[in-house]
């Protein structure tokens, strides 16, 4: 059984959109779903198909400018964080920046990038 | 009889026997006296030598004298029978085997061939050798031949081990001789004035033989009159060739097994019982023989202890099944002899005998454990539906047994290793299909309700596999009164029984638990002593259900939810994010133990700790 990230069916990728997007605006979850939402861009940093799931989930995600903003801001931290330290993790910060413009998100930083 | 001397022939033909199978209602030969020669014909007529039985039948010619050793029902007797026919002895003399072996054969007068079936009590090594010498000389001097079988080894160099033919020859012989004999005995109803000796052949003048019974070997046979010895080869490969047939010989038999299934396939022939009759005297069998085992005269009580253990660990090591067993022994012991406890003797029970008796065989298995690969001895029936007919039966037909089972159960749920209490889950499982009613209230209620994770755990798993063996639809029913209840802890069992089972009935699963989180808020005078832990479990529940349901189905529901915001909403998120922590491409789940997963989907077993935020 295929994990909940890579849910194939039109109506589920809806369900898992809708899910996402109260945890993100549960003020108890928020945080949680940070977390979680970077866990997900990680794994699927390593997988194409992966990748075009989740920015599809991206795109359903960001809808109002809070949302828009808000996971702006996370794949630009978490592009950032990677691209960073000793151990750059490039393929990473990469993935973070071509989900960015799949996803068609706005770029409150634009010209400061790394 | 006087003085131990048997004279003359005192076997009794109407003495009766074992009236099981039809096989055994004709006469057999008798404890003392002589063997009729003719019960010694028909029995060579389907005898089948095995694989020791001319290294016995040398042995035998030079020394006079042989120890057949031979498992229980292995048919050894038989066989001995067969050895001194094979050495020209019409009918052998029984000698009486309490009598001392030496006095043996003053019992009787001098003869041409002996049998002692099983003496007892078994001598030591050096004595037995000691005494057979003599009888070796007298046997030597007056002439004869002397077969003894025994079911213990001996360690003498005068010992054959007796291994029966393949069972499938066996049934092959048994089967030609009894459609032989049903031919000749239509021939002799429908000729009656006509002496038909011997066999029919393809060139006796017909006879009118198209009558009912025929019909189907007939068919077998072509036109010619009667079954041809061709026709009766055809259509005994036709029988062996039947599914049920192939069903019974997948399992092994004793020879009295297959005699018996050889005259109910010739019965079938004659178009007397049907296919679904063979099918379920197959399963008849299995009761009788676990009928037997519980029956008066049946093995002592230690041995049964064991084999209702094995039942609970089929197919796990054999040392499970004799520890426990023996925990088991005591308990039913003190019901019968509170003021004597039971002792247990700890050497000397040999493995492979307690388990020929017990129908069951030992394999080694490799399995994966926590610390690597292991090899392990494990004990399993021969036939799979033993193990819950067993338990059934016991349950049902002894109650008496019922308290010192209980206390063992128990004893299991609360087991230090998983395995032990998996198998106990699995086994209660059994119970409770046979049984519901009493087992609710004896076994899953108090462990629902028990202030220890281990023993809810335990009710939940049993009802999980109750669930899977048998689609009970009272599992759904069950779960959802727990999750009324006024009491946290079954409250709680019941939300992560739903959790576990609700792979089969997700509907109801998602009802439930979402009803609960919403009364709970709604009328906090119900939330309990630990609202949060009944939360939890609900979050775990319906996480568990999200990864193992049909996904869509939870994926809606859990949207419903979503508006408007309230209890059942944030039970959604928490369970979609801990969903969502589920590591890739590896089930989040956990095994319980061998038995528990065997055919069960993953889907019902237990949750791995699932990540929780």
């Amino acid at each position: 059984m295929t994990t909940l990230a890579e849910a194939a069916e039109d109506q589920d990728r809806q369900h898992l959109a809708d899910l996402w997007r109260a945890a993100f605006s549960s003020r108890p979850h928020t945080g949680t779903a940070g977390e979680v939402m970077c866990d997900w861009i990680r794994t699927a940093a390593r997988d194409p198909l992966g990748e075009q799931h989740l920015a599809d989930l991206l795109r359903r995600l960001a809808v109002t400018a809070t949302e828009r903003d808000r996971l702006s801001y996370l794949l630009r931290g978490l592009s950032r964080t990677a691209g960073r330290g000793p151990e750059p993790d490039r393929p990473l910060a990469e993935a973070c920046l071509r989900l960015l413009t799949a996803a068609d998100l706005p770029d409150p930083e634009a010209g400061t990038r790394y | 009889m006087t003085g131990g001397r048997v004279t003359g022939d005192v076997f009794s033909a109407a003495r009766p026997r074992c009236t099981t199978t039809p096989s055994t209602r004709r006469p057999g030969p008798a404890r003392d006296g002589e063997v009729p020669g003719d019960y010694i014909d028909r029995l060579m007529e389907c005898f089948r030598p095995g694989e020791h039985f001319a290294a016995a039948e040398s042995h035998l010619r030079e020394s006079r004298l042989v120890l057949l050793r031979g498992g229980r029902h292995s048919g050894r007797r038989a066989a001995s029978l067969a050895l001194l026919r094979t050495l020209g002895v019409g009918s052998p003399r029984v000698l009486d085997p309490t009598v001392g072996l030496d006095d043996l054969l003053e019992q009787t007068e001098p003869a041409p061939g002996y049998v002692l079936w099983d003496p007892r009590p078994n001598l030591g090594r050096e004595q037995l050798e000691a005494r057979l010498l003599t009888l070796r000389g007298r046997l030597a001097r007056d002439g004869g031949y002397l077969v003894i079988t025994t079911e213990t080894e001996t360690g003498l160099s005068w010992t054959v081990d007796w291994a029966p033919p393949p069972q499938a020859e066996l049934l092959t012989a048994h089967l030609r001789a009894a459609l032989l004999r049903a031919d000749q005995a239509a021939l002799d109803r429908t000729a009656p004035g006509q002496a038909a000796p011997g066999l029919p052949t393809a060139d006796q003048p017909g006879t009118d033989r198209t009558g009912p019974d025929h019909a189907r070997a007939a068919d077998q046979a072509g036109p010619g009159p009667g079954l041809a010895r061709a026709g009766l080869v055809l259509a005994a490969g036709a029988l062996l060739a039947l599914p049920a047939t192939v069903s019974f010989l997948d399992i092994p038999r004793t020879p009295r097994e297959v005699a018996a299934y050889a005259q109910l396939l010739c019965r079938h022939a004659l178009g007397e019982v049907t296919e679904e009759d063979l099918l379920r005297s197959d399963r008849a069998a299995v009761e009788e023989q676990v009928t037997s085992w519980f029956a008066e005269g049946g093995p002592d009580l230690r041995e049964q202890s064991f084999l209702i253990s094995l039942a609970v660990f089929d197919e796990a090591a054999y040392a499970l099944a004799a520890e426990y067993g023996d925990v088991l022994h005591g308990l039913l012991h003190a019901l019968e002899e509170p003021e004597h406890p039971a002792g247990t003797k700890v050497f000397g029970t040999s493995v492979k005998q307690r388990l020929a008796a017990a129908r069951a065989t030992l394999a080694t298995v490799t399995e994966t454990v926590a610390w690597g690969v292991q090899r392990r001895r494990t004990a399993a029936f021969d036939d799979p539906r033993t193990r819950s007919m067993l338990l059934g039966r016991v349950w049902l037909d002894h109650p008496s047994a019922r308290p010192a089972l209980l206390d063992w159960i128990h004893r299991l749920a609360a087991d230090e290793d998983p395995a032990v209490r998996a198998h106990a889950a699995a086994a209660t499982a059994v119970l409770a299909e046979a049984d519901l009613p009493s087992v609710m209230p004896r076994l899953l209620e108090p462990w629902a309700a028990s202030l220890q994770y281990r023993l809810r755990n335990q009710a939940v798993n049993s009802l999980a596999l109750l669930a899977l063996d048998t689609d009970s639809v009272f599992v759904p029913q069950i779960l959802h009164e727990w999750c009324e209840s006024p009491d946290d802890e079954i409250r709680w069992t019941g939300i992560r029984g739903h959790g576990l089972i609700g792979a089969l009935f997700p509907e109801e699963a998602l009802r439930d638990i979402g009803d609960l989180v919403a009364r709970t808020v709604e009328e906090p005078a119900l939330a309990g002593l630990q609202p949060e832990a009944e939360q939890q479990a609900a979050i775990t529940s319906t996480c568990l259900l999200l990864l193992t349901t049909s996904r869509s189905q939870v994926l809606t529901r859990l949207a419903s939810w979503l508006q408007p915001p309230g209890p059942r909403s944030v039970l959604a998120v928490s369970a979609f994010l801990a969903a969502c922590y589920a590591p890739r491409a590896t089930c989040p789940i956990r095994a319980t133990g061998p038995h528990c997963c065997a055919g069960t989907p993953s889907a019902a077993r237990p949750p791995r700790a699932v990540r929780r935020r």
